[in-house]
């Protein structure tokens, strides 16, 4: 048999690890918890062999305050966590938002809330992710599913977390942090450039603020967390600190459809629509299968950039469809986002939750496609 | 063609590296492999299981639905991780750890595999290499020098050959084993 050289059998902490080393990471600053330690781990003796800085930090928020600092020192910094750490991490992850700050925050999700179920997958933090820390912001939340597209996804919130200058949230689970599997790495071609970490100082429209220059290169330069003017210092003055939020939600609302990525199986003559991100995307599409092989039109769109959420795609898909179905690992937070997309219109929506810290399985996704589908 | 294996007991027992030589092995082929381990925040003696899903075809849904092939060192794994077996399901306890065992297959396989393990090289730890003899004599997923090669490539310096010593052990043990019906576990023990 053959053995590709690039066909590696890596679980999902691993693939994050490796993926951001090809993306040129070279700060990890973090704080040890299950499930994404090994995360940590791999880093911890990765970055020292290619000139980059691993820390350990004394706390989770000292963690993310040195991500930022790493970051602003000129770094491809990131750092990695799970539900308890992502929740004290917050407030650090608003200074990088307000400061404009690129880096990528790994959120291997648990079960919770508070310590919950350490070694138990979950998908519990999408809301957090999008709203954790206070104040009026965009996010970028990227969700892979697979394993090769764990590692794409890992390139890629580096490439968006500098194109935009703002903190990007890579959100796993548990089960696809400690699922170990065969795959292809994706090749150049497939992750597009890989960008030296000035790039995004050149890159920059008529709205946007002007990115700083970094921190030791020669030039006096004034972060702050509080509202402020282009040149970086505290501002009271309405117009400047209403431009200035516009400017944090517009960067990211309105170029939606460069960061916007899903995938779809089936759906093109589809009467009901599964919708799901993450794990739960794979039992999803083995219901589809059974589905189909039963006469029922089923069809699965897998969000793999959570937010800015799809919301115009999601729109124009239940237009299309009778029912749509949202297996989940949480109790229906991405259900809710669905339900507000479609609005008023007039298809059935169901749940498929599973929040005991197992995942969910074909079997639970297939019994809800024929109890919808009696119905319709 | 899929298939599905489990390796379970409790923490220590080296179930897990088990469950990570067979995937390993089976990459290496060039077959598609997925090991995912589940345990408990006890590192050590906490029930733990290691699925293993092996297939040419690329592998959709992530978890064990009918297992081909179970091993099981503890009864309290036997409790939480018994699932998923069918009649055909070829099963193999430690009759001396495992002694209660619910519906599902119709025959097990009763090994002490602690005592082959210590008869063999001695110390308990090499039951993951006995566990792996066993697999393999059982099911003809991976060839035997697929699996050796495995472990010559993996097993911690120093360790090479008393784990293939241990491998041989459960290699042969199968031969002088005979299924037993579910029932009559307990009149198995040594």
């Amino acid at each position: 048999m053959t053995h590709n050289k690039d066909r590696v059998f890596w679980a999902g902490n691993e693939t994050i690890a490796e993926a951001a080393l090809r993306a040129g990471c070279n700060f990890y600053a973090g704080y040890p918890i299950t499930p994404s330690s090994e995360i940590a781990a791999l880093l911890s003796l990765r970055l020292p062999q290619t000139g980059g800085v691993f820390l350990q930090m004394e706390d989770e928020i000292a963690a993310m305050g040195a991500v930022v600092g790493g970051s602003l020192g000129g770094a491809k910094a990131m750092t990695a966590t799970s539900g308890p750490g992502f929740s004290l991490k917050q407030e650090n992850i608003g200074y990088a938002i307000m400061s404009e700050t690129p880096c990528v925050i790994v959120d291997v999700q648990r079960g919770g809330p508070s310590t919950g179920a350490p070694t138990a997958p979950a998908q519990s933090d999408i809301m957090q992710a999008r709203w954790g820390t206070h104040g009026d912001h965009s996010m970028i939340a990227l969700t892979p599913g697979t394993p090769a597209e764990v590692y794409r996804e890992t390139v890629r919130a580096f490439h968006l977390s500098e194109a935009y200058r703002t903190p990007v949230m890579l959100l796993i689970d548990e089960i696809i942090a400690h699922t170990t599997e065969s795959f292809d790495i994706p090749t150049d071609e497939d992750l597009g450039p890989i960008h030296p970490r000035t790039w995004y100082q050149e890159r920059y429209g008529a709205n946007s603020f002007r990115p700083f220059h970094d921190f030791y290169q020669g030039k006096h330069i004034h972060i702050t967390g509080l509202s402020h003017n282009e040149r970086g210092f505290a501002t009271t003055t309405p117009a400047i600190i209403q431009r200035g939020i516009e400017h944090l939600v517009n960067k990211i609302e309105l170029n939606q459809k460069e960061i916007e990525r899903n995938d779809t199986y089936m759906l093109e003559d589809a009467e009901i629509a599964l919708i799901a991100f993450g794990s739960p995307g794979r039992a999803s599409k083995e219901a589809v299968d059974i589905a189909r092989a039963e006469g029922i039109k089923a069809g699965l769109m897998r969000i793999i950039t959570f937010w800015p959420f799809p919301t115009a795609t999601i729109r124009e898909l239940v237009d299309k469809v009778r029912a749509v179905i949202v297996p989940e690992m949480n109790m229906g937070m991405l259900r809710g986002e669905v339900e507000r997309a479609a609005m008023r219109r007039d298809v059935q929506l169901h749940g498929v939750n599973c929040v005991g810290g197992v995942p969910i399985e074909p079997q639970q996704v297939i019994d809800k496609i024929r109890e919808v589908y009696r119905g319709l | 063609m899929r298939t599905e294996i489990r390796f379970a007991g409790v923490g220590g027992q080296g179930n897990i590296l088990a469950g990570e030589w067979v995937a390993l092995a089976a990459h290496n082929m060039g077959l598609n492999a997925l090991q995912s381990p589940t345990y408990t925040a006890q590192v050590r003696g906490g029930p733990t299981s290691v699925d293993v899903l092996i297939d040419k075809n690329p592998i959709g849904y992530p978890r064990l639905t009918s297992i081909d092939f179970f091993l099981c060192l503890a009864q309290g794994a036997w409790n939480l991780f018994a699932t998923q077996l069918k009649q055909d399901s070829i099963v193999v306890v430690d009759p001396n750890l495992v002694t209660k065992v619910g519906p599902g297959p119709q025959m097990i396989y009763p090994i002490s595999i602690i005592q082959v393990t210590k008869q063999a090289v001695e110390k308990p730890v090499y039951t993951s290499a006995v566990s792996l003899g066993i697999f393999c004599r059982l099911m003809s997923t991976i060839p035997q020098d697929e699996m050796i090669r495995t472990i010559e490539k993996n097993a911690p310096s120093g360790t090479v050959e008393k784990n293939l010593l241990a491998f041989r052990a459960g290699w042969d043990i199968v031969d002088e084993t005979k299924p037993v019906p579910r029932d009559e576990l307990a009149l198995a023990v040594a």
